[in-house]
């Protein structure tokens, strides 16, 4: 059972890996969604992450944990500076700003040569991230949304994701709140960033554009975000999409963006909403209905 | 208790409301009346931070609030309920409530208010593990009105509590209003239904295209021309106008 269980993970390894990372990466984006931002800022933060963590294991000698836990810190930290000016801004503002963020910090990657690699990157980096860690860490993302919304916390962000006036004349600080879930949502995002870039061997300033923080936003979306296991669903769906689709190199993208269409489509909810609502058994139901009615024609 | 000095407010660079001057006593229950777009919810909006002034003094215990947060002021004891029964329809009746404790720390005592407020509205208690969303809208107008008193305000800003409710719906909630009243609330109630505000408040205030077109005791100002013509329905103004359009 056991040597099963280490065959599988030699051949599989990477995707479960890249699986766990990502569902780390939907609960980030999901903390900030909760709170009513859609971030594009997700890549920008990782990219901090990455590259403070990878400076400090390559050049200082910094324990690993240590450096992710800065690298979680300087991105938070980040977050709380531009979430500022940012967080007044609404909906498709906010998201240009945070894509903006993301752009400056992909710019600096590529021309702060001495200790980003430029456009090469940073090649050679000690693969420290372990599988056990990855699993750790997504756990406690679990573990951490669960607590949240059922805590004070919680209850006040679902009434600010709402009616953010409303939430006002009730006492609610509504700019602390949301700047907290952006500065918790950056921390979750850099401290992937870390792990990521020590999972891989290899970043560059590529790795950490406008596509990662869409891709980070659509696990969440598409597995569910009302339902607490929905970015996990999403991120794993996601990741393992494409290694299913691999037998057609061609259609890969094709059938991976057709999917995104009809989950959007027929599950505006998210995947998960599939197991939530009575989706299933309408339908069931009415099925058996159908044949009910039919039988009873039948045996008048 | 409520003091407003030339207050002037609004949106943007257009004032809504110009050199206002109200005052609430400790106590009282104020009504503000007027028309649409009266500058009636800009009043209560700027008396609860949710609108910057644009100049002039709003004090509530003699401390000046009018560039205080609208969660301070909440904190200071100013609860506003309003327009249209907002409540957060994906929440239970209960959770509702809880978060309108948001700003108090002491359980008991917040666990006592809630039971205060299923006295109070027995109907909310039957519901209480209910969607919100799912309440008529009575229902979500006496949530609302709860959800306000469980942040136990001196002082309660209510927003056309009557607002698309039937009659005796209606009825039941200026009871309520007048019950709270009495147990020692202040109350500054903004409606369109003068009639209604004005048997239940004990002072009221006249609002015109945002100025203060007249106050008074409440039996004073139901006699006035101007308040009979305009609000009541009962006056020359009302019978002239039907004979025009007949005419």
């Amino acid at each position: 059972m056991i040597g099963l269980f280490e065959e599988f993970l030699s051949s599989y390894g990477n995707v479960v890996d890249l699986c766990l990372l990502n569902i780390l990466l939907a609960y980030g984006v999901w903390l900030a969604l909760s709170g009513n931002m859609f971030t594009l800022g997700t890549g920008g933060f990782m990219a901090l992450g990455a590259y403070s963590s990878v400076f400090f294991t390559t050049q200082t000698g910094m324990p690993f944990s240590f450096a992710v836990l800065i690298g979680g810190l300087l991105a938070g930290g980040a977050a709380l500076i531009i979430g500022l000016p940012v967080l007044r801004l609404r909906g498709d503002y906010f998201m240009l700003a945070t894509f903006a963020f993301t752009e400056v910090v992909r710019v600096i990657a590529l021309n702060w040569e001495s200790v980003t690699g430029g456009a090469i990157g940073i090649v050679g980096i000690p693969r420290y991230t372990e599988t056990w860690q990855l699993a750790l860490l997504a756990i406690a993302a679990v573990y951490f949304a669960y607590a949240l919304r059922h805590s004070h916390f919680g209850r006040s962000i679902a009434a600010i994701r709402q009616d953010d006036v409303m939430s006002q004349t009730m006492g609610i600080n509504v700019l602390a709140h949301r700047l907290t879930l952006f500065g918790a949502s950056a921390f979750v995002c850099g401290i992937a960033g870390a792990m990521a870039a020590h999972l891989n061997f290899f970043i560059g300033p590529t790795d950490f554009g406008l596509l990662r923080s869409v891709d980070a936003l659509s696990y969440p979306i598409l597995g569910g975000f009302n339902a607490l296991l929905g970015p996990l669903v999403g991120a794993i769906f996601t990741t393992l999409l494409p290694e299913f689709l691999r037998f057609s190199n061609q259609w890969r993208e094709i059938l991976m963006g057709l999917l995104v269409i009809l989950v959007v489509l027929y599950l505006p909810g998210g995947a998960m909403s599939l197991l939530q609502s009575d989706r299933l058994a309408r339908i069931f139901r009415r099925r058996l209905i159908e044949r009910h009615s039919i039988e009873q024609r039948a045996e008048s | 208790m409520l003091e407003l000095q030339d207050v002037t407010s609004g949106y943007g660079t257009v004032p809504a409301i110009s050199n206002i001057n109200i005052s609430v006593p400790q106590g009282a229950c104020v009504c503000l009346i007027g028309a649409n777009g009266a500058g009636k919810t800009t009043t209560l909006l700027t008396i609860s931070g949710l609108v910057r002034a644009f100049s002039g003094h709003i004090k509530i215990d003699g401390v000046d609030h009018t560039t205080m947060s609208a969660d301070r002021i909440v904190r200071g004891g100013v609860s506003l309920v309003p327009e249209g029964r907002r409540v957060i329809a994906s929440m239970s009746v209960e959770d509702n409530l809880l978060i309108g404790a948001y700003v108090r720390k002491n359980g008991p005592e917040i666990a006592n208010d809630m039971r205060a407020v299923y006295n109070r509205f027995p109907r909310l208690f039957e519901r209480r593990r209910h969607y919100a969303g799912s309440l008529s809208g009575g229902e979500q107008q006496m949530l609302a009105i709860g959800r306000a008193l469980m942040a136990r305000p001196k002082l309660l800003l209510l927003d056309e509590p009557s607002m698309g409710l039937a009659p005796h719906v209606v009825r039941e909630i200026f009871e309520t209003i007048q019950e709270i009243n009495r147990q020692g609330t202040t109350i500054l109630l903004v409606e369109q239904n003068a009639r209604k505000a004005l048997s239940i408040a004990n002072y009221g205030y006249v609002l015109e295209k945002g100025r203060i077109a007249a106050e008074g005791p409440t039996e004073q100002l139901r006699n006035t021309d101007t308040v009979r013509d305009a609000y009541l329905g009962m006056g020359q103004a009302i019978e002239s106008t039907s004979q025009a359009a007949l005419g």
